[in-house]
């Protein structure tokens, strides 16, 4: 048990810590000096200013809103912003809450994954998947104002609860996850593959019992979102109408189409298609590519499924520009890397690299989303 | 591979090879890289409750690959020819060929997504192939079937999407090995695998060539 908490221990501080080196090395970078003060105007500048923040900080402050122009926050979901609030205690800074949120989410996202995939691999298997989580080239958005974190804590959690058979505790998780961002009520998906295969399989065979009901509650985190839709506009599905407009642009379209349309986009705006377009557009077929090795490496097929439906899911969203922090959640990638017979070693190498050049360019305030 | 001589699939790929840009190939590779992923859990999910070798689903899940990459060169190739050719970056596609000779009204009316279509065409030879695979898999093991597939989609003749009589090398030899159920006769080559791997390109180029050439009516 001892060891078990050192390690839990040594986790948390690796995963918060290479962020945290990142920032010391980013500052010196950018500002060319490393000061308490530079860093923190860096950190505010660039963790808690652009993007999804602001918005994020506006709804804990003052809730959503159903007038002006920022009743489009609606399309932001409510656990992350409601978690500040409380933890702000209505006195504390809500960028330092939202911050600290985020860190401690980062470690029990390392921890959980630890654990996870422990349960079928050696411990050298675990840290490089723990590793590869925390160096991947858009993490820089665990340690800032964004809900990646959390929703990495939750999801794992909610996987690692359901590999466990606790599945009250998974539906309770996937819950939550639901609340956090929309792919959350895809843990649906492979809780419901984990007690139907399960009974179906001729060997080892598991029954399905009663309390694996409880993992309907997991989209039921999705339905208490629309019900706030409904309750502040009349219309469940008004985040939708939001998300069509300005500044998101956003529908549903297919995956072959969005791609597509990506390359265009990377051609007529030039200078981003190295910071947004080329980056999603690669890390489409790397993700893909990485689940099929995953079929031949024989990982336990809750995990593949999650991926790739979290991956379809994330890929039919058209006009997408933050590709990059969303597949950054696509956790079964970082499992499958890490249990490859061959090659990991290298695949940590490459992420870790463009984990540095990517860092730099979001810190240096290039438009990484 | 047989799939893929029916008219009807024929007349799609057509539609789909219109789409000219490089853009509609990236959509293309990722429509089908989805498509199998999807296919391949469904698979392995088959293979969890034992319906299934798992055996059989890796064989299927080779083919899937070999073809998709093979139909990815394919394409890369022709748009490599076209722009040497013409300095456009256009792809030469059997839209270009087809078009103007029989079916312009039928396709200008078509309401498919050219990189779906595409992604569903190449589908269905890798799915052609599987049933290939398992053909020939009853007299050999695994990996010979494999790399026969392999050498099979790399013949002169298999890039029937740009000709309007598809494939009859790879459906004649298709329907022999299916009879016969004989071990592909390219096990037989023993070389390093970067020498197949420049004999490959080189089929490959050729035979894009002849086929560009044809396609432009010289």
């Amino acid at each position: 048990m001892k060891k078990r908490l050192l390690n839990w221990a040594l986790i948390a501080l690796t995963v918060v810590l290479i962020h945290d080196v990142m920032l010391v090395l980013g500052c010196l970078m950018v500002k060319g000096t490393v000061s308490w003060d530079s860093l923190k105007t860096l950190v505010l500048e660039r963790l808690t200013m652009p993007g999804d923040a602001p918005r994020y900080l506006q709804i804990a402050r003052e809730g959503y809103v159903t007038e002006g122009a920022d009743a489009i926050n609606l399309v932001f979901y409510p656990l992350y912003p409601f978690l500040m609030r409380i933890f702000s205690f209505g006195v504390l800074d809500l960028a330092a809450v939202g911050m600290t949120i985020s860190r401690l989410s980062l470690m029990g996202a390392g921890i959980a994954l630890y654990e996870l995939i422990k349960v079928n691999s050696d411990e050298e298997a675990a840290w490089t998947g723990v590793l590869m989580m925390a160096v991947y080239p858009f993490s820089m958005f665990t340690v800032g104002v964004y809900t990646e974190s959390l929703f990495l804590f939750l999801t794992i959690g909610c996987m690692l609860a359901i590999r466990k058979e606790k599945m009250p505790l998974a539906g309770v998780i996937g819950f939550l996850a639901a609340l956090t961002r929309v792919q959350g009520m895809l843990l649906i998906f492979p809780a419901v593959y984990y007690a139907v295969a399960g009974a179906l399989q001729k060997e080892n065979r598991r029954k399905i019992k009663w309390t694996d009901a409880a993992v309907f509650l997991i989209p039921m985190g999705f339905a208490v979102y629309l019900m706030i839709n409904y309750h502040l506009h009349g219309n469940a599905f008004q985040f939708l109408l939001y998300e069509e407009g300005e500044p998101w642009y956003q529908t549903t379209k297919w995956v072959g189409t969005n791609i597509a349309q990506q390359y265009q986009n990377a051609i007529e705006f030039a200078g981003l298609e190295i910071i947004i377009y080329w980056p999603q557009m690669i890390l489409f077929f790397v993700a893909a590519g990485i689940l099929l090795v995953g079929i031949k490496e024989n990982i336990r097929m809750e995990y593949l499924l999650y991926g790739a439906v979290y991956l379809g899911f994330t890929y039919l969203s058209g006009w997408m520009i933050s590709g990059g922090r969303y597949m950054l959640c696509c956790f079964p990638c970082f499992m499958v890397l890490s249990q490859m017979q061959k090659g990991r070693k290298i695949a940590l190498a490459i992420s870790a690299v463009l984990f540095a050049v990517y860092s730099y360019f979001f810190l240096a305030g290039y438009a990484i989303m | 591979m047989i799939a893929y001589s029916h008219p009807a699939v024929f007349m799609r790929m057509a539609v789909l090879v219109q789409g000219e840009s490089m853009g509609d190939l990236l959509g293309a590779a990722a429509s089908y890289l989805m498509i199998v992923l999807i296919l391949m859990l469904i698979g392995q999910f088959i293979v969890q409750i034992g319906r299934m070798k798992r055996e059989t689903l890796m064989g299927f899940g080779r083919v899937a690959v070999y073809t998709g990459l093979f139909a990815l060169a394919e394409y890369g190739l022709m748009m490599f020819f076209r722009r040497a050719a013409t300095g456009a970056g256009k792809m030469i596609t059997l839209g270009d060929i087809v078009d103007q000779r029989m079916f312009s009204h039928v396709f200008s009316q078509s309401f498919l997504d050219y990189s779906f279509c595409m992604a569903l065409a190449v589908l269905e030879t890798a799915a052609a192939g599987c049933f290939f695979y398992q053909a020939v898999r009853a007299k050999t093991d695994a990996r010979t079937t494999s790399k026969g597939i392999f050498w099979l989609l790399m013949l002169p003749g298999v890039e029937m999407s740009l000709l309007p009589f598809p494939g009859c090398t790879v459906l004649i030899l298709c329907v022999v090995c299916f009879i016969f159920r004989k071990k592909m006769p390219f096990d037989k080559v023993r070389l390093p695998y970067a020498a197949k791997a420049v004999l490959m390109v080189l089929f490959a180029m050729v035979k894009t060539w002849i086929a560009y050439r044809l396609g432009m009516g010289a």
